[in-house]
């Protein structure tokens, strides 16, 4: 399926991506690669980077050393917007909702940089505003059957239980219509039950979308259970990538989840 | 040319001028330096332009270039016939030669360094109002009107009982003290968890309510406050210097240097920097937050007693209004050095109070707000907290 | 267009004609004599009221950045359109086309000083935002009384009298509605969402910086409009009356009736423009009242008056006819 005869660029290629803040290196050589509708697994020990990572992927940050691609296009330099635009959305550690605004609503803010309809439609309802308002409407509601919360569309996203908002932001961010999608620990806080559910989301939109994902979980279960591959950071530095057994069984894996056995 | 000439005013208060005449390339220039008298700056806004006569706003440099003229001094057409009131009339005079710019820069500074040690007093005030609460206080430039008319009435109580003015100071802290205690556990107390913008509003409310509570009061003519201190001139390299500017700028520094000795080493002071990190936790910790809120709002209002005191020593009026434009510059000062920190009130107070006379003297007599308010824009869009500030982004 | 909104809008447009009418029938039938000019005038007043603190709630209760220099806006578009009517007055325009010109006038120079001042929302938030927005107007205000054109610090005397009550009741009607219809549309939304979290926003691929900046220049043009309308309705001013005080007079008039609410900013406004008229018995007394009853306010209810609710006439329409009618708004 491959091109004929030249190397597929990969969805997303960090290469020797690094940050320092005051000197302090957060993130320090670091290197990946994601294909097409790959599922990624970014793991390490609590402060190892990951979400800076993220941030570093998305605008957030910009990053001091090394470069990042989308489908080979360079991304350094790019705001937050520009790199969404691009394709690549992400969902936050704690939670970002727009908390006061309807669950569609909170679908359709991220759906306005596809709308078109000026400021004088706007404002005198002509009849492109209609027509947006209502394509709009229903290609959120899609998203949010995608993610089970079509019937809480009018609600207001703060009055939404903890499991169901991390799902808003994941329909949130498919909204963006990205290729590749950051999800930040998106089991944080879920009952088994919930994790369950969220684990068919994320695989429904892998097939249904055939977008990549890369994904920051603490829950190793889950990692190992639906990554095709994982990376493993430390110290802002990656230690390790491979299949989930090989991470399983690499020793600075180990060392680096349960410290050296010094003593 | 020796000195500046004045006309009467209707009111029949004689009118003086502070002229320095400097020798440059042209001949003679006339730098009249007004001395703010307390007027409605803003209704006087006229730019003296070269000739024989003009109508100067406080603080007009009055250049006046082609070596010989009368400076004429009227009132305000808008205000003529207004039982001279909003006469343009100083406060001060100062005849005789000045003999080159280093004077005038001398006393400019000086002028300047006054100005700025009565703005970091006030904006120490909102800065630890701002430090413990993350709220402006908006009526705390009323307390300095507070202390105005407190001084008003008592500083006459003083000298007639043959003690020095300046004790009615203690009877103006006492007054703040109690007002700006009143004003928080009344007002600012309902509203401290409902958000900042109630807190604002509030704030606001009560500053109406002060300066509306001083109209029905003391009415709206503006009161002339007794001579506070009666110090000489002294003269430093041609320039005239005002004893009593020393004293303030005295005061001052050292209040500052108490202040900062005071929030480090003491109790009550480690307290109070405690609360704003964390209200919680300094309540766990045996913190009585609300104590320390009270001592705070205490202490910011009997600095603005003591500001009131050197205020009106320099200007010595009152008026009910006159807390409004003070406080927002004092504010302004605290954000520019970097809200919050005490250092930071004392450096922008400084700051804006050297820009203001500067600007005033040298450049552009009418844009010296409009320049103060540019420099604080530039300020803080270079370093977003004020020059003292610490920068702190928010956690994605 | 949804058939309901259509109704809606019949309802809506017959209720503004309605209440003109009644307006209309009162001043003409000179039941109040020789007061009819004094109460046409606090109309007037209450109609510019309304577009500012409409226009500056685009800012508070959306955008969620309070600004304390809103009157610095208003004096743009005051003095842009008074120097304009004065060039063009003796032309023999039609002086409804005249007013109008100025209107835009106002309006357009208003929203390139709101371009201005939007830029340092790029870098600054909440107090420190507030406090350049009083520098900004600051800076306006002295520019005003330095310019020989807008009177040099005198009075600026002799502006055409154009606005009178029935223009500037449609008036008020027109900046209301687009400013709704704003709120209501995808910009509106998006602007919501930046209030809410302009981080989320940013990664929901929102360009932040343009949004922030278009709000300042929409929320400064209606307020250059209703400073036009003041100037033509005025006809002598003075920088000074657009000062720290009168800002924060609409500030009051924004959170007293409800940030977000544009019915508490309409009943913010004609309220607390005719209070103190009301209150004018009570002489020096009425603004210590005024300043208790908003402390009062802040304390027992301080998401304001209406908090974010919208009065909606075809709901109390719908109630009537017994009809339900869930979300009658937009």
């Amino acid at each position: 399926m491959a091109g004929v005869n030249e190397k597929k660029e990969p969805v997303l290629r960090a290469s020797h991506l690094g940050i320092s803040f005051g000197g302090l290196k957060a993130v320090d050589d670091f290197n990946m690669e994601i294909g097409q509708s790959e599922l990624v697994g970014l793991i390490g020990p609590n402060g190892a980077g990951k979400t800076t990572v993220f941030n570093l992927l998305t605008g957030v940050y910009q990053p001091t050393e090394g470069a990042y691609y989308l489908n080979g296009t360079k991304m350094n330099g790019k705001k937050t917007h520009q790199v969404v635009e691009a394709g690549i959305a992400r969902t936050f550690q704690n939670i970002r909702l727009f908390k006061k605004l309807t669950v569609l609503e909170n679908v359709k803010v991220a759906m306005n940089k596809d709308m078109k309809y000026s400021m004088p439609a706007a404002i005198l309802r002509l009849g492109s505003y209609w027509k947006e308002e209502k394509e709009t409407d229903a290609r959120a509601l899609e998203l949010l059957k995608i993610v089970h919360l079509e019937d809480k569309a009018d609600y207001v996203a703060e009055n939404l239980p903890y499991g169901q908002q991390r799902r808003l932001e994941i329909a949130r961010a498919l909204a963006t219509g990205m290729k590749l999608l950051l999800l930040d620990e998106p089991a944080a806080g879920m009952n088994p039950v919930e994790t369950a559910e969220l684990l068919d989301i994320i695989n429904n939109i892998r097939t249904g979308f055939g977008i990549s994902v890369l994904l920051i979980e603490h829950d190793m279960s889950l990692v190992m259970k639906v990554c095709e591959r994982i990376q493993v950071i430390d110290y802002g530095e990656a230690i390790a990538s491979g299949t989930p057994e090989e991470i399983a069984n690499n020793p600075r894996v180990i060392e680096a989840y349960l410290g050296k056995d010094d003593d | 040319m020796r000195s500046g000439t004045a006309g009467v005013p209707a009111s029949g208060r004689p009118l003086q001028v502070l002229v320095h005449n400097a020798k440059n390339a042209h001949g003679i220039t006339i730098r009249a330096v007004w001395q703010d008298a307390g007027i409605d700056i803003r209704s006087l806004q006229r730019r003296g332009a070269a000739g024989t006569e003009a109508i100067l706003p406080c603080g007009t440099c009055f250049m006046h270039r082609a070596g010989q003229g009368v400076l004429q001094l009227k009132p305000h057409p808008a205000r003529a016939g207004g039982q001279g009131r909003g006469l343009p009339y100083p406060i001060e005079t100062l005849t005789g030669e000045v003999k080159n710019t280093v004077s005038i820069f001398i006393q400019s500074l000086i002028n300047g360094l006054n100005q700025g040690a009565i703005y970091a007093l006030i904006a120490l005030g909102y800065t630890m109002v701002y430090g413990i609460l993350r709220m402006i206080n908006f009526a705390h430039g009323d307390f300095i009107m507070v202390g105005s008319y407190t001084l008003f009435y008592t500083v006459p109580l003083m000298v007639n009982h043959g003690m020095p003015a300046w004790l009615a100071v203690f009877v103006a802290i006492v007054v703040c003290v109690i007002v700006g205690v009143l004003v928080e556990s009344i007002a600012y107390k309902p509203v401290r968890n409902s958000g900042s913008i109630s807190a604002l509003i509030t704030a606001l409310a009560m500053s109406l309510f002060l300066e509306n509570l001083a109209m029905v009061l003391f009415g709206g003519n503006p009161k002339t406050i007794a001579k506070i201190f009666d110090l000489p001139l002294i003269d430093i390299l041609g320039a005239k210097i005002q004893v009593k500017y020393l004293l303030t700028l005295g005061i001052g520094l050292v209040i500052m240097v108490a202040m900062t000795l005071f929030v480090r080493v003491t109790k009550i002071g480690k307290a109070m920097r405690a609360v704003p990190q964390d209200r919680e936790a300094a309540t766990i910790v045996g913190i009585n937050v609300d104590r320390i809120i009270t001592i705070t709002f205490a202490i910011g209002s009997a600095l603005a007693a003591v500001a009131a005191l050197m205020y009106c020593s320099t200007y010595p009026r009152a008026t009910t209004d006159m807390g409004t434009m003070m406080g927002i510059k004092a504010f302004i000062a605290a954000v520019l050095g970097g809200i919050g920190i005490i250092p930071g009130a004392m450096l922008g107070g400084i700051l804006i109070g050297l820009i203001e006379i500067f600007v005033k003297v040298y450049l552009a007599p009418g844009w010296y707000e409009a320049i103060t308010y540019a420099i604080l824009i530039v300020v803080l869009l270079i370093k977003p907290s004020g020059i003292l500030g610490r920068n702190v982004s928010e956690k994605v | 267009m949804p058939k309901k909104m259509k109704r809606n809008y019949i309802i809506n447009v017959i209720g503004l004609i309605v209440l003109f009418l009644a307006l209309y029938a009162v001043f003409e039938s000179g039941i109040f004599g020789s007061r009819t000019n004094y109460f046409m005038g606090i109309a007037t007043t209450a109609c510019y009221t309304i577009i500012m603190v409409a226009s500056l709630n685009l800012l508070v209760g959306i955008l969620g950045e309070f600004s304390l220099g809103h009157a610095g806006f208003m004096s743009v578009g005051a003095y842009a359109s008074a120097i304009l009517s004065n060039a063009l007055v003796d032309s023999g325009m039609p002086r409804l086309l005249l007013f109008i010109l100025a209107l835009l006038v106002g309006g357009i120079a208003a929203a390139l000083t709101g371009v201005l001042v939007g830029i340092p929302t790029l870098k600054l938030r909440g107090d420190y935002l507030a406090i350049v927005t009083v520098a900004f107007a600051e800076i306006i205000r002295v520019a005003f009384t330095n310019f020989k054109i807008t009177g040099g610090g005198r009075t600026m005397s002799g502006i055409t009298k154009l606005s009178n009550f029935y223009w500037v009741y449609w008036v008020m009607v027109v900046c209301v509605t687009f400013m709704y219809m704003f709120i209501r549309s995808r910009f509106g939304r998006t602007v919501k969402a930046i209030r809410e979290d302009y981080i989320a926003a940013s990664a929901s691929g929102v360009n932040v910086t343009f949004y922030k900046v278009m709000v300042f220049t929409i929320s400064a043009f209606f307020a250059g409009v209703a400073g036009a309308v003041y100037a033509h309705y005025i006809t002598a001013m003075i920088p000074t009356t657009f000062n720290f005080n009168y800002s924060a007079e609409f500030l009051t008039e924004v959170i007293i009736g409800g940030t977000g609410s544009m019915t508490g900013s309409i009943i913010g406004a004609a309220f607390l423009s005719m209070l103190p008229e009301m209150l004018r018995g009570f002489a020096t007394y009425r603004y210590l009242g005024y300043a208790i009853v908003l402390v009062l306010i802040m304390i027992f209810r301080p998401k304001g008056i209406f908090g974010g609710w919208e009065f909606s006439l075809s709901r109390v329409f719908s109630r009537l006819t017994g009809k339900k009618n869930g979300k009658g708004e937009e």
